[in-house]
């Protein structure tokens, strides 16, 4: 196996007024094709800051990111749209679909960034939705779903342009323990299957279970890595 | 992103937000109608005036004569006859049709016991149509036309009968069509001589002419003319310079224009007629001309003076439906800009799943794009209802010349096609214009941020 993800001393400094918060204070890890690495820690210590650098949604102040071959913190905000098209894709806590666009809709909104054509990405996103159990709900719209079907849709997005690597922030925070479960078992069924990487922030140690890696995060700072189970889709399940 | 995509997202942006679209349609919508209610008052007048000068002689024709005030062309040169050969460099010169001189002998006419004096307009009959002379029946003159003549319908009124004791004019009714028309170089011929007046050595007798066509509401010369080709008109001309001269220079009444008129290739002609092709050659041909010392008239002239001095007014309109288009552009930039305030999170998300900076500029601009058609076509189409309101009910803000009697066809407003499609696509344009900033905003927003945002 090989590194897909390497961080090389990563700082993100924010400035406020005369203060400067180091939210990641010089961060290097190296994360391998296939796993499902859990970052853990306490809240405010930077970890979806280091989350949102890695997947490119934000520039580090110092260090280096590379996903792959590519170094995406040179690349510009164009480039980087256009990676994130091809190899990543997103998953967040409070979901985050567009309200006016129906289950179906949302999950083929990222093909359609990227040019697919109706009838092909409208095939494709059944097909997922079919995979996280949403087959009669294609045509809802977000208000019309639960927030465990509406984090399923957005898991189902994340996958559809079938990324390398996914990302996803406390992707099960609002959800009751059943529903995470499955959350999880979903998640890490798909990216098996797939030969994906998952990179997910967690304050649930339940969660950690499925996990090849925890790393603990204290003050931008990485406190621990423990190593978790061979291969989080046999745990998992 | 595909290009239809990208047009189907704009639109159901835009129809989630239906009341404010529709605003702000409305909006566009009541300012292109302004604009273009005002230029339509401003083009009515220009058109009013238009039609009322035609009325005064056919605008797309010059009336060049062989003199003018100084008698000396504009660089001090002695001015040169108006022969054949300078008609004919007139005919050549860019924008113009054609030229014809014009030749005006004054005969008497004969029909049957009736005679009177007519002016004759010899012309190149290969010319004829392009006068525009209105014939009412029969046809106009071609150029194999030799004795053929076009007959004004008021030159009959001239007819009388000499020989009553009365005075005794022809018949209402008369049709110089189905009668046997002649024409006399001898202008006492038929009438009783005066006393002590010297009879004529030799008496002549009149030449027939086939009358083919009659010409009525020409507006002009031609109601009371006899038109004929000019190479007929020259032999006339001959005849009666040698008949007068036989008759020791007194016989005959010389009445009207036939003295100045000259049938010559020497001496050249006393007028001639230049049609140009279209109403913007007019103006420059006329300076040629008057620049080789020549008269030159045209009722274009009068034309330009009234534009002149409407121009202010039209500028004022002009002015006014600018102003209103320039809120309802400010109303869709508003919209704009609210829409995206309300979508920032959504930028943001659509960013993080790979919108590109074009995509989201594309989306929004469409947006202001859509609206500027749809405000355009509509205003466009309430501006046909309010110019047909304003014609209806006959809203007059000028383009009545004072001496002018009321003409039937004056409008209020008046919309071509070229207006419709100007004021829908300035419409489109402005919204464009108006959706630039909220669209660049959109773009240069950063994910993060646009994330945060509640
Ligand atoms: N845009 C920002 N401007 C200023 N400070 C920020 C910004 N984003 C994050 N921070 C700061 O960086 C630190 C790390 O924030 P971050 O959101 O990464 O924490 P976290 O580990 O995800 O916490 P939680 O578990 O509560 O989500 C915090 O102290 C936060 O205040
Ligand atoms: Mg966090």
């Amino acid at each position: 196996m090989s590194a897909i993800i390497v961080l090389d001393d990563v700082y993100r400094i924010f400035r406020m007024g005369q203060e400067r918060i180091c939210a990641v204070n010089g961060i290097s890890l190296s994360i391998e094709e296939g796993e499902i690495c859990c970052l853990q820690g306490p809240s405010g210590s930077g970890k979806s800051t280091l989350l949102h650098l890695m997947a490119g949604l934000d520039k580090p102040t110092k260090g280096s990111i590379t996903i792959g071959k590519t170094r995406i913190d040179k690349l510009n905000e164009n480039q980087l749209a256009l990676f994130r098209q091809k190899y990543i894709g997103f998953i967040f806590q409070s979901y985050y679909l567009i309200p006016t666009l129906t289950a179906l809709e949302n999950v083929a909104l990222p093909l359609t960034f990227c040019g697919v054509p109706r009838s092909k990405r409208n095939k494709m996103a059944k097909e997922l939705l079919e995979a996280v159990g949403l087959k009669d709900r294609m045509k809802h719209k977000p208000h019309e779903m639960s927030g465990g079907q509406q984090q399923r849709v957005s898991i189902a997005r994340a996958f559809v342009n079938n990324p390398k690597v996914i990302f996803a922030d406390e992707p099960t925070g609002n959800l009751d323990t059943v529903t995470t479960h499955e959350m999880m078992r979903l998640m890490t069924s798909l990216a098996y299957e797939r030969k994906q990487t998952i990179v997910l922030v967690t304050h649930n140690p339940e969660i950690a279970d499925y996990s090849t890696r925890i790393v603990r995060v204290r003050d931008g700072r990485i406190e621990k890595i423990e190593n978790g189970r061979e291969n989080g889709y046999e745990t998992g399940a | 992103m595909k290009y239809f995509d990208t047009l189907f997202l704009s639109v159901r942006n835009l129809w989630r937000r239906k009341l404010r679209t529709t605003l702000t349609i409305v909006g566009v919508m009541i300012g292109t109608c302004a604009i273009v209610v005002m230029i339509s008052l401003g083009l009515a007048m220009n058109k009013n005036f238009l039609e009322q000068v035609s009325q005064m002689g056919n605008i797309m024709q010059i009336q060049v004569y062989n003199w003018n005030e100084g008698g000396m062309t504009p660089d001090g040169k002695k001015i040169e006859p108006l022969t054949d050969a300078k008609i004919a460099e007139f005919a050549k010169m860019k924008g113009v049709e054609g030229a014809t001189p014009i030749m005006d002998l004054g005969l008497k006419m004969v029909v049957g016991k009736y005679v009177g004096w007519v002016s004759i307009l010899g012309i190149n009959p290969d010319m004829f149509e392009m006068l525009d002379i209105p014939v009412s029946t029969g046809r106009g003159l071609t150029g194999e036309d030799t004795n053929h003549a076009v007959v004004g319908e008021y030159a009959k009124y001239n007819l009388y009968n000499p020989k009553s004791s009365r005075w005794e004019p022809a018949p209402e009714d008369l049709n110089l069509m189905e009668e046997k028309v002649t024409v006399s170089w001898d202008m006492s011929y038929g009438e009783k001589p005066y006393p002590g007046q010297p009879t004529p050595k030799k008496k002549v007798k009149p030449v027939t002419i086939e009358v083919v066509g009659m010409v009525s509401q020409s507006g002009g010369q031609y109601d009371y003319s006899i038109v004929m080709p000019l190479e007929t008109v020259k032999k006339f001309k001959k005849e009666q310079d040698k008949f007068n001269q036989g008759n020791g220079g007194g016989g005959g009444v010389i009445i009207g224009r036939a003295g100045s008129s000259s049938s010559g290739e020497k001496e050249g002609y006393y007028q001639a007629i230049v049609k140009v092709k279209d109403i913007d050659s007019v103006t420059e041909v006329m300076e040629q001309i008057k620049a080789m010392g020549y008269e030159a008239y045209s009722p274009i002239q009068i034309l330009e003076q009234m534009k002149e001095q409407s121009a202010g007014l039209r500028q004022i309109l002009g002015g006014i439906g600018i102003t209103a288009f320039v809120i309802a552009a400010i109303g869709i930039a508003n919209t704009m800009y609210m829409s995206i305030y309300e979508r920032t999170r959504e930028i943001g998300i659509i960013k993080v799943i790979g919108a590109r900076l074009g995509d989201i500029r594309r989306i929004f601009l469409m947006e202001a794009g859509w609206i500027g058609i749809f405000g355009g076509v509509m205003g466009v189409g309430l501006s046909l209802l309010a110019s047909m309101a304003l014609n209806r009910f006959n809203i007059n803000l000028g383009g009545q010349i004072m001496w002018m009697p009321q003409g039937e066809g004056l409008q209020s407003s008046y919309i071509p096609v070229w207006l419709m499609l100007a004021g829908a696509g300035f419409s489109f344009l402005a919204s464009l214009l108006a959706g630039v900033l909220p669209a660049r905003r959109a773009m240069r927003l950063s994910v993060m941020k646009a994330l945060r945002q509640e």
